[in-house]
C-alpha cells in the first residue's frame, strides 16, 4: 500500500453510523469507513443520510477491529492488486503484523469481515497471515494447528500421494 | 461425494478455518503458489483441502526439476488421458498396464501455465532414462524390450498425445511458452484440435523463442516447415486471441513474411501492455514502426539481445515511443557508441512531456549510463520505483539516483566502484529492495566494502526489504545485518558467502 497524500479534506470529517450483529452502534469517520468498498458503494447510492447501516454479518469486536484497521490505514492509497502479479505473504509490515497477533477464531472473522466488506488489503492481510501459519508445515502439523480431522480413506490418501508425488520434498 | 467432485461452500464448526467460503481459501492459498511443498502438504489435510490445493499445485510445471519428477508427472498425465490418447501410445510401442485408474482429479485442466519445451524434456526424461528403472520397481507394468532405435519414436508419440491432452483439457490455460523447434510436434493437433479456439481465447501471456541450431557457419537458420508452421501460430493467434498481455518474441524465429504477421498481430491485440523484444536488427524496422502505429495500448517495453544501431535509436527516438511507455528495460543490448550526439538528445524529447515512465532496467556501459541513464533519471525523478543498472554503475549515478529518485523501491546495481559509491547509498532510505552486485571474475581485494559500510547500510534498511548481495562479506558485517536489523521471518535476505 503506498502511503496517500493528506486526510484533511472535508468529506473525511463527515461521520457516518454503522450497526453491528448485536445492534450496537459505531460512528466512525466517513473516509475510514470508504475504505469499505461495500460502504462506499452504499452510501454512493444512498446519499447523505442520518441512518445507521446495519451490518448483520459482522460481530461489534469485529467491526472495531476493522475500523482499528481501517483507521490506522486511512491516508493509504489502496491499491486493487493485480492478479497478474505474483503474490507473496513475505511482506507484511510492523503494525499490520502486530494487528494479526489474535487468536484463530478473531482471525478467521475478520477475513469474513473483511470478504463482506470488501476491504482488499485487509482481506490479503488475514489471508497472508493464515498462509504463514500454513508454511512450512506437514499436513499432519496443519491439521493440529486448525484443529482438522483427517476425512481420505487409506486408499484416496496413497492415491493422492502417487499423483502428485513429483513435488514431494525430498 | 467423490474426491474428484466440486466442493461444497462451507462446512464444520464456526470460528475454524474450515468455516472460511471457498473463496476466501482460494486467496489464502494464492500466498502459497511459488511453495510446492507446502501446496503438497495442504493437499494431503482432508478431502476439502485436497480439491482446493490441487488447482494451485498443478498451476504450471515450473517445479519439475529432475528426473524422478519428470517420471511422476508423466505417470499422471498418462493417467489422465483418454483411451484414443493412450493407445497411439501403446501403439507406438510404448506397454502401459492394460487398465488405468483413473485419476482422482483431471489434473490438466489445472494448469495454467504451459511451457511446451519443458513438457518435451520432461517426457524425453521418461522415455530414455527413467522408464525401465520404473518398470523393474514395478513388476506390475510388463518389462518391455526396448531398441533403442525406437525409442525416440516412443517419445514423439507420447509427447503428441501429451500435447493433445492438454489441448484438450487445460480449460485454464492462461500462458503458453513455445520454441520453434516442437512447433512440428504439437501444430497437427494444435491444428486439428476442437478445443484450439477457446484455449487461444483465453491467452493472457505467450512467448515464442527459437530453437537454437546454427550451419556449419554458425549463422542460425531455420527450417522452411517450422516457419511455416510459425507462420500458422501467429495468424492463428492474430484471428482468435485478444486477452494477450505479456508477448515475448524472439525476433530471430522471424523471416520477411512472418514480420508482416507479426506486425497484424500486434495490431489486434488491444490488451497488450507489455512486450519483449529479443535480437532486434534494422531488418526489424517495420515491428519498429508497429509499436508506434499498432501496439497502442503497450505501456512497457523490454529489448534483450538486441542491436541498437544507430537507424533504429533514431526511429525509436522519431516516433517519439517511449513518450508514453511506463517502463522501459535494455537487457544485454549493443549500443552503438560510435553516434554518442544521438544518445545525448535522445531523451530530450521525454524532458518537454510529463512522464510516466516508473521503471527502468538497463544493462549498459558507463558511457550510456552518462549519456542516457543520468539525464533520464533526472527527468524521472520522484516518478522513478524500479530500477537495474548492470555494468559500470558509477558514483555519479548513485548520486543522481539519492537526489532525484526519492520515491525508489527496488534497486539493482553492479559496483565495480563500490567503496565510494557506498556513502550515497545509504541515503536512498525509500527501498523496499535492494540488489548489490559486483562482477565475480572483476572482483578485487580493494573492491570489498567495510564493515561500517554493512553496519551503516543495515541502520537505514526497512527490516522487511529483499536483499541480495554477492559481495563477500566478513562476519561481523553479515552478524550486523542479521542481528540488529534484518527480522528473522525474512526470506528474500540473502548473501552469497562470507569469509572467516
Amino acid at each position: 500500500m503506498a502511503t496517500g497524500s493528506t486526510s484533511t479534506n472535508i468529506s473525511e470529517l463527515k461521520k457516518i453510523k454503522l450497526t453491528s450483529s448485536e445492534g450496537t452502534e459505531f460512528v466512525v469517520d466517513k473516509d475510514v469507513g470508504e475504505k469499505s468498498i461495500l460502504l462506499k458503494n452504499m452510501l454512493e447510492d444512498v446519499g447523505e443520510n442520518d441512518m445507521a447501516i446495519p451490518l448483520p454479518n459482522v460481530t461489534g469486536p469485529i467491526l472495531t477491529k476493522v475500523i482499528e484497521y481501517c483507521t490506522h490505514h486511512r491516508d493509504d492509497f489502496f491499491i486493487s492488486q493485480d492478479d497478474d502479479n505474483k503474490k507473496t505473504s513475505d511482506d507484511i509490515d510492523e503494525w499490520d503484523s502486530e494487528f494479526c497477533k489474535v487468536d484463530q477464531g478473531t482471525l478467521f472473522e475478520l477475513i469474513l469481515a473483511a470478504n463482506y466488506l470488501d476491504i482488499k488489503p485487509l482481506l490479503d492481510l488475514t489471508c497472508k497471515t493464515v498462509a504463514n501459519m500454513i508454511k512450512g508445515k506437514s499436513p499432519e502439523e496443519i491439521r493440529k494447528t486448525f484443529n482438522i480431522a483427517n476425512d481420505f480413506t487409506p486408499e484416496e490418501e496413497i492415491q493422492v500421494k502417487r499423483e502428485n508425488e513429483w513435488c514431494e520434498e525430498r | 461425494m467423490e474426491l474428484g467432485t466440486e466442493i461444497d461452500t462451507k462446512i464444520d464448526s464456526e470460528n475454524s478455518i474450515s468455516n472460511l467460503p471457498v473463496d476466501c481459501f482460494a486467496r489464502i492459498l494464492t500466498f502459497l503458489i511459488d511453495d510446492e511443498n507446502t501446496l503438497f502438504s495442504a493437499a494431503l489435510v482432508n478431502r476439502t483441502w485436497c480439491r482446493l490445493a490441487i488447482p494451485f499445485l498443478w498451476n504450471s510445471f515450473h517445479f519439475i526439476r529432475d528426473d524422478r519428477e519428470g517420471r511422476c508427472i508423466t505417470e499422471t498425465l498418462i493417467r489422465c488421458m483418454n483411451d484414443e490418447e493412450r493407445n497411439a501410445i501403446i501403439n507406438s510401442g510404448l506397454r502401459l498396464k492394460k487398465s488405468y485408474p483413473q485419476p482422482l482429479f483431471l489434473y490438466t485442466s489445472f494448469i495454467k501455465n504451459f511451457d511446451l519445451n519443458k513438457l518435451k524434456t520432461v517426457v524425453s526424461w521418461y522415455t530414455h532414462n527413467s522408464y525401465k528403472d520404473y518398470v523393474a520397481r514395478d513388476n506390475s507394468i510388463r518389462q518391455n524390450t526396448y531398441d533403442s532405435n525406437n525409442i525416440n519414436q516412443i517419445a514423439l508419440q507420447l509427447l503428441t498425445q501429451t500435447y493433445k491432452l492438454i489441448f484438450r483439457t487445460a480449460e485454464n490455460l492462461e500462458s503458453f511458452d513455445v520454441t520453434t523447434n516442437i512447433l512440428s510436434y504439437f501444430m497437427p493437433n494444435f491444428t486439428s484440435s476442437f478445443h484450439t479456439p477457446s484455449v487461444l481465447a483465453k491467452l493472457k501471456k505467450v512467448k515464442l523463442s527459437r530453437n537454437d541450431v546454427y550451419d556449419a557457419y554458425g549463422k542460425y537458420e531455420e527450417s522452411e516447415k517450422n516457419l511455416e508452421n510459425l507462420r500458422y501460430l501467429i495468424n492463428a493467434l492474430k484471428l482468435l486471441s485478444r486477452n494477450i498481455r505479456v508477448l515475448e518474441i524472439d525476433t530471430n524465429v522471424l523471416e520477411l513474411n512472418n514480420i508482416h504477421q507479426f506486425c497484424d498481430l500486434l495490431e489486434f491485440q488491444h490488451n497488450l501492455k507489455h512486450l519483449i523484444l529479443k535480437n532486434i536488427g534494422d531488418e526489424h524496422v517495420s515491428i519498429i514502426h508497429a509499436l508506434h502505429h499498432q501496439a497502442k495500448s503497450l505501456v512497457y517495453l523490454e529489448f534483450r539481445y538486441s542491436s541498437l544501431s544507430i537507424w533504429t535509436v533514431t526511429l525509436l527516438k522519431k516516433l517519439g515511443i517511449f513518450t508514453r511507455m511506463e517502463g522501459i528495460a535494455f537487457m544485454e543490448c549493443e549500443w552503438n557508441s560510435r553516434h554518442e550526439n544521438l544518445f545525448i538528445d535522445w531523451w530530450t524529447e521525454l524532458s518537454q512531456f510529463p512522464t510516466r515512465l516508473n521503471k527502468l532496467y538497463f544493462d549498459c556501459t558507463a558511457t550510456i549510463i552518462d549519456k542516457i541513464m543520468i539525464p533520464l533519471i533526472k527527468i524521472v525523478g520522484n516518478n522513478l520505483k524500479e530500477l537495474r543498472v548492470r555494468n559500470d554503475c558509477t558514483q555519479q549515478l548513485i548520486e543522481v539516483i539519492a537526489e532525484h529518485a526519492k520515491n525508489i523501491s527496488s534497486l539493482e546495481i553492479w559496483l565495480n566502484l563500490a567503496a565510494v559509491a557506498a556513502p550515497f547509498l545509504q541515503t536512498i532510505t525509500s527501498l523496499q529492495s535492494l540488489q548489490l552486485l559486483i562482477l565475480i571474475n572483476r572482483f578485487e581485494p580493494h573492491d570489498s566494502l567495510s564493515d561500517d559500510f554493512w553496519i551503516e547500510l543495515s541502520k537505514t534498511m526497512n527490516p522487511d526489504m529483499k536483499f541480495y548481495t554477492n559481495f563477500i562479506l566478513t562476519p561481523h558485517a553479515l552478524a550486523s545485518l542479521l542481528l540488529n536489523h534484518i527480522q528473522p521471518s525474512n526470506q528474500y535476505f540473502r548473501v552469497l558467502s562470507w569469509s572467516f
